[in-house]
């Protein structure tokens, strides 16, 4: 287990303020830029996230520094959802925001049809899966308001061919979803 | 499933989906490699020092724990008590050297008055940067003193002659007014007010040509107000910038030609006409109000933040209209006649596009005001009884920031200025009776160098949001 975590245990102070250097600043960064919450809620968040990665400590195992990067991100990501779900913000479909996408849904205010959302949420999935892992990861980075530049170096290909592709890939998307929701594809 | 109960993905919504779809994934199982690209990033923004020791006190992990913190208070306890001897010494003599101090402080009074004038006056060179080259900014600081401690006339500044050149231009209350409109215009620009501006994201339209792909950017959501435009002309006059002043002048008398004599008089001059849209300016003029709000703005940046990008301001390209309105962003009037850049006579448009226009326009008849009806009429041809008369409908009006000034857009209605692919001003309005009736106020237009009927807003092209990186041909 790497050096981190074990002093973390110990409840060591460095470590502590190590633990927010390496990745609760960068959270705090990410919250408010790419998903434009406030000040107050960004460190809410990074607090409520620090907090539980420490407490829960005990309870896990990580081989390698890239598990416990993974655990901590996770655990941000719980909170950031939540917390989107509960102001319902613009960035996201509050009502589809939810634990495993087969959970029955929160009543909405009923204007949205809920079974039909989940059918997209569904299709959409479906639709995501069958890319190549660099076409997701741009859409979905892109989607965060990463930039072409930012996101060059995780999908191997040229900044300035990203838009393109980009450009493409949100209408093949949009189209094969709309597809699959039209001919009950999600199902089975 | 009833066919019609289904819900489908709008390509043009796509991004909450692909966020939700984030999120519920992420939250649900450790994705290594998303986590790695989210911690790599520099977001170039940083938790205060205060929230950042609240956060490690909590934690646990501050170095206000434990014996370091009684340290800190004891240290501070014999801090404060130095302080507080020091101050008693200070007071006692203080009181010996009162009188002597308080005439010092009489002399000195009319020279800090002039040490302000000169910092002020740096500023405002500074500000208007671009105008260095028509500017004679050898004023001193007397003549700074003229400008601000008594009513600018257009007559001190402007060495032609025009019915307002002896009237009157701006009182002081005025320039401190319009100073302030001009910060608030400039703040406004700097967070990308969501009611004052529209990030309009990068797309594909069809426009003239069978695809086009159209940068972002951001749009500015009203026509620029007479207010704003006063507020660019104080700074010139500040500058004692004749030749910029000469270009931005407004020119008022251009109504009279439409027998609107009333509107001569007050349409910019008399404050309730603060929030309509500035007319009876030049395409020149519109170009030095860009510069110098993008100077304002930049300057304003750079003070916030040392390595912040600049901005940049121009007129609207047409693709970006048609872009604007294509989204839903830009609402256009339905109403029939010769529609512009809009035309589907003309082939700029297809039948997509104003099938979707109606699209947006039904969507749009939920949030239906009184205001809509005005919208959908040009007031070119009418008399000034008429025009006045739906004028009149704004005076209820009360908020300038941002619904006041959108509804007030929408009771003005003008044709507005833009720029096509060679960059060059271009005008572009909505629901004339005929072309024909379009050519003749154009032509009108060139001859006058400016309209009652043509305003203009702006776009922002911001590196640091992304929203624009080259052009779109």
């Amino acid at each position: 287990m790497f050096k981190l975590i074990e002093e973390l245990k110990k409840n060591d102070k460095e470590a502590i303020a190590l633990l927010y250097t390496k990745y609760g600043e960068k959270l705090y960064g990410y919250a408010i830029t790419k998903w434009k919450v406030s000040d107050d809620v960004a460190w809410e968040l990074v607090y409520k996230t620090l907090y539980k990665v420490i407490d829960s400590l005990d309870n896990y195992t990580f081989k390698d520094e890239n598990r416990f990067v993974g655990f901590v991100f996770k655990v941000f990501t719980n909170y950031l959802r939540n917390h989107l779900r509960d102001t319902k913000n613009k960035l996201v479909v509050a009502e589809e925001l939810f634990e495993g996408m087969n959970i029955s849904l929160p009543e909405s205010d009923g204007e949205e049809d809920n079974e039909s959302e989940s059918s997209l949420m569904k299709c959409l999935k479906k639709v995501l899966g069958a890319l190549e892992d660099w076409q997701r990861v741009l859409l979905l980075m892109k989607a965060q308001d990463f930039s072409y530049k930012e996101i060059s170096p995780y999908v191997d290909k040229p900044a300035k061919q990203l838009k393109v592709y980009n450009l493409r890939l949100r209408t093949v998307v949009s189209k094969n979803t709309n597809f699959c929701v039209e001919n009950n594809e999600y199902e089975g | 499933m009833n066919m019609k109960d289904k819900k489908y993905i709008k390509e043009d919504d796509l991004d909450r989906f692909l966020n939700t779809y984030s999120l519920n994934k992420l939250s649900g199982a450790e994705d290594v490699d998303m986590a790695n690209a989210v911690f790599d990033q520099d977001y170039g923004v940083k938790m205060s020092e205060a929230k950042r020791n609240k956060l490690l006190n909590k934690l646990g992990g501050g170095s206000g724990n434990g014996k370091w913190t009684w340290i800190g208070v004891v240290l501070l306890i014999v801090i404060v008590s130095i302080v507080l001897v020091f101050q008693l010494e200070d007071k006692k003599e203080g009181q010996v050297a009162g009188s002597l101090e308080d005439q010092l402080k009489t002399e000195s009074t009319p020279h800090s008055s002039e040490l302000t004038s000169v910092l002020e006056l740096n500023e405002i060179v500074t500000d208007t940067g671009f105008m260095k080259t028509f500017a004679n900014i050898k004023d001193s600081i007397s003549d700074r003193a003229t400008v601000i401690s008594s009513p600018v006339y257009a007559e001190d500044t402007l060495n032609v002659k025009q019915p307002l050149a002896v009237k009157a231009l701006f009182t002081d209350q005025e320039i401190k007014y319009y100073e302030k409109i001009k910060k608030e215009l400039v703040s406004q620009l700097i967070v990308h007010d969501k009611k004052m501006y529209t990030q309009v994201r990068e797309t594909f339209i069809y426009y003239k040509q069978p695809k086009v792909g159209v940068d972002a950017f951001v749009l500015r959501n009203f026509s620029v107000t007479n207010m704003e435009y006063k507020a660019f002309l104080i700074d010139l006059i500040k500058l004692k910038n004749h030749e910029a002043l000469k270009i931005a002048m407004v020119k008022q008398t251009t109504w009279s030609n439409y027998n609107c004599n009333q509107l001569a008089d007050n349409y910019f001059k008399s404050k309730a006409y603060d929030g309509f849209p500035v007319v009876n300016i030049s395409p020149q003029a519109v170009l030095l109000f860009c510069q110098w709000l993008e100077q304002a703005t930049n300057k304003q940046l750079l003070l916030d933040d040392p390595k912040a990008k600049a901005i940049k301001i121009r007129l609207p390209f047409d693709a970006e209209w048609i872009s604007s309105a294509k989204i839903g962003f830009a609402q256009t009037p339905k109403c029939e006649g010769y529609q512009t850049i809009f035309e589907l006579s003309e082939g700029l448009v297809n039948k997509a596009f104003l099938k979707r226009q109606e699209k947006v326009q039904k969507h749009d008849l939920k949030k239906r005001t009184v205001y809509d009806n005005f919208f959908e009429l040009n007031r070119y041809g009418m008399s000034e009884i008429e025009i006045l008369d739906i004028y009149k409908s704004a005076d209820t009006i009360q908020v300038f920031y941002p619904d006041g000034l959108k509804n007030i857009g929408k009771v003005a209605h003008v044709s507005e200025f833009i720029q096509n692919g060679s960059s060059k001003v271009i005008v572009f309005g909505s629901c004339w009776k005929s072309k024909k009736e379009y050519a003749k106020m154009l032509s009108e237009f060139k001859n006058q160098s400016a309209s009652p009927f043509i305003g203009f807003r702006y776009v922002v092209e911001n590196e640091q949001l992304e929203t624009y990186k080259n052009p779109f041909w």
